[in-house]
């Protein structure tokens, strides 16, 4: 009989690409490693969102994503007009802003990306929907990822590009909602 | 820099365009930034992995996508419903067909102050008029600096894919098309067709490839 592990909660494999996107709907705990948050598809948050653990968004997100050296599943319903920082991220859905990495980027074959990304190593897998430059520099570290800019925000949208929502707080206590 | 004729036999004519071949032109571009900083790089065509990978092999690098291709196509078939039409009317009505502006500053998705070391244009040039092909090469001045290079692929062979093909840059600076199977006929630009409307780029290398295609390498002098 399977028996979920501890390393089964992980949200990113790294040999493989392949996240874990069955996670529970709040199942962070505060400095929990190895666990993941989950914004669900209901859910829109206006502002800037922060945490020291994995994260996946099924929602829609307005503002900034900072995870520092966590990782990030953009789900394939999930809609972030965002800059993001984390250290690995994971597109499966929409996103509109500036993407740092400090170590991978992928885009899955239904994902879409309009902006710019930075990380060492990027995959786009065929299909995707990618709009934007690449700079493969190692030496960025992602920091706080940068606060959208009026520039940004008035880049070409993509066709899943949502407008603004009421916000809502998040599912999960280490995921801050800041409004903006 | 003095200019380098790669081919000096006379030019000929192929029937098909070969999947693979050694891209000579990729093997001059990486010989110059060889020392430099790491290239600033504009690609015109789609986003693929494939040359994801080999940037990220060469070195790192900033690499801009900006996809032009769907505009290439659409221009291409105007131009080929035109031609169509224009066949019918006199020479001298013909020769005053003017046909659809680009409208470029549209589709590029820089900021207007952006510079770029590297553009790659593929080989769009051969879906374009002359007088296009001076509007791409104005707008692409917009993004160089001096030194700035513009590759291109121009079509040599009696037939070409019906819409751009798409270029994977593999090991060892070799190229791979993957293209319709769709053919129409080539333009045939002749090299100083092409290089008389390049505005301010200058011709530095042209090379023949195995694949039917010249290999033009411009350096942006303003």
């Amino acid at each position: 009989m399977w028996k979920k592990t501890e390393g089964d909660e992980t949200m990113q494999d790294s040999q493989t690409d392949r996240p874990m996107l069955n996670t529970p709907a709040v199942s962070g705990t505060p400095g929990g490693a190895g666990k993941s948050a989950t914004i669900g598809p209901s859910i829109s948050i206006n502002g800037d969102v922060t945490g020291e653990e994995d994260l996946v968004i099924y929602g829609s997100v307005e503002g900034t994503v900072n995870l520092k050296s966590n990782n990030l599943v953009v789900g394939d319903k999930g809609q972030l007009t965002a800059n993001v920082s984390a250290r690995v991220i994971r597109v499966e859905g929409a996103v509109k802003g500036e993407l740092i990495a400090s170590e991978r980027i992928v885009i899955t074959p239904n994902g879409s990306v309009t902006g710019d990304i930075t990380a060492p190593r990027v995959v786009l897998e065929d299909g995707c929907n990618f709009k934007g430059s690449i700079d493969m520099d190692a030496s960025k570290k992602p920091g706080k990822a940068p606060a959208q800019t009026a520039e940004t925000q008035s880049r070409p949208s993509t066709s899943n590009g949502g407008g603004a929502k009421p916000q809502q707080p998040a599912s999960n206590p280490n995921i801050r909602p800041v409004a903006s | 820099m003095a200019t380098a004729f790669a081919a000096s036999r006379p030019l000929q004519v192929v029937d098909d365009i070969a999947a693979e071949s050694t891209s000579l032109g990729l093997k001059t571009i990486w010989n110059k930034f060889a020392n430099g900083e790491k290239p600033r790089i504009l690609d015109l065509g789609p986003a693929r992995q494939a040359k994801v990978e080999y940037f990220q092999l060469q070195r790192s690098c900033q690499l801009r996508f900006n996809d032009l291709s769907e505009v290439v196509v659409r221009a291409h078939k105007n131009r080929l419903k035109q031609t169509s039409a224009s066949r019918k009317k006199s020479k001298k009505k013909r020769q005053g067909t003017e046909f659809e502006r680009l409208n470029l500053s549209d589709h590029m998705h820089c900021a207007r102050d952006a510079q770029f070391d590297l553009i790659l244009a593929w080989d769009f040039v051969n879906y374009l008029s002359r007088s296009q092909i001076a509007e791409l090469a104005r707008e692409l001045g917009h993004y160089c600096c001096k030194g700035t290079l513009l590759h291109v692929f121009v079509a040599n062979t009696a037939t070409m894919p019906k819409k751009p093909a798409e270029f994977s840059i593999l090991e060892n600076d070799r190229i791979k098309l993957d293209s319709d199977h769709e053919v129409v006929a080539s333009p045939r630009h002749a090299p100083t067709t092409i290089m008389s409307n390049m505005d301010k780029f200058q011709v530095m290398h042209m090379y023949q490839l195995a694949n039917g295609y010249h290999e033009h390498l411009y350096d942006f002098k303003p």
